[in-house]
């Protein structure tokens, strides 16, 4: 083997090693809706990234003048079995504002379709929302 | 040729009346679907009265701080705590017509959802906070075909 042919070897393995080592943990969570249970739950990127056309999920914030801002969070599963609840509640309200499009999310409500929890999770095995 | 046995002549007019009877179940309209509308729209009310006089006086709705409570609304907005006005009695109205009209076709679109939030800015906190609980509770039930295709207004 020639020098420069080494020398071409030598970086076509460093490179090869560089590209293995960037590689992590990565979750799919796509949106699982559970009616009995009261839960939804999954992740904003990962439902946009698959290739339905039907699941999301989310939570949106409205402020009415005079009045507390009211958080609602929806999902709809790959079974069209779309759920949804409401809160004015200012912890839930604090957490719903945490939410990006990498997160993974998980709310729960009650008999009355008020929501009783609101959890984000931000973290790098989540996968980012594409075009 | 001799004439059929009674015992031929009974199966014969048995079997024409069961196929009669079988044909005139298929044509009939269903009655079903209108029943299972019905119900879940009564079964919406029911959870919104039942959420009305079971729960807390301020379940699911925050007790504002005193700072934000006392705080001088907008002219133009129903103030907290004071008797609707007729403007937003007939939000409240327009929003339970809205979910009635949808439960009534099994779907709530677009329009409906644009229709609804237009409705919810004109009530009263308590008022929303009702109109959105029999809203969630309608969409939890599976009673609505929601083609917003997002959220649901």
């Amino acid at each position: 083997m020639t020098k420069h042919t080494a020398k071409f070897v030598g970086i076509a393995i460093s490179a090869l090693i560089g590209t293995v080592a960037w590689a992590g943990a990565k979750n799919t969570n796509t949106v699982l809706v559970n009616t009995v249970a009261r839960t939804a739950s999954g992740s904003l990127g990962d439902a946009r990234n698959t290739a339905d056309t039907q699941q999301f999920i989310g939570c949106g914030i409205t402020t009415y003048v005079g009045s507390a801002p009211t958080v609602a969070c929806f999902a709809m599963d790959t079974s069209s079995n779309y759920v949804g609840c409401s809160s004015t509640n200012a912890d839930l309200l604090a957490t719903a504002q945490s939410i990006n499009g990498d997160s993974y999310i998980t709310f729960t409500w009650d008999a009355f379709s008020g929501c009783t929890s609101l959890s984000v999770t931000n973290a790098s095995l989540g996968a980012p929302k594409q075009p | 040729m001799p004439p059929p046995s009674k015992p031929i002549l009974a199966l014969l007019l048995l079997g024409t009346s069961a196929t009669a009877f079988l044909a005139g179940r298929q044509s009939a309209p269903d009655a079903n679907e209108r029943v299972l509308q019905e119900l879940a729209s009564q079964r919406a009310v029911l959870d919104t009265l039942l959420a009305r006089t079971a729960a807390p006086p301020d379940a699911h709705r925050d007790v504002e701080p005193p700072s934000k409570a006392s705080s001088t609304p907008a002219p133009s907005a129903p103030s907290m705590g004071t008797e609707p006005s007729p403007r937003s009695l007939a939000a409240v109205q327009e929003g339970q017509r809205l979910i009635d009209a949808a439960l009534q076709v099994r779907r709530w679109t677009k329009e409906d959802g644009q229709a609804f939030r237009a409705a919810l800015v004109d009530m009263t906190p308590d008022q929303r906070g009702e109109a959105m609980r029999r809203f969630f509770t309608t969409i939890n039930s599976q009673a609505l075909d929601v083609r917003t295709g997002g959220a649901p207004f």
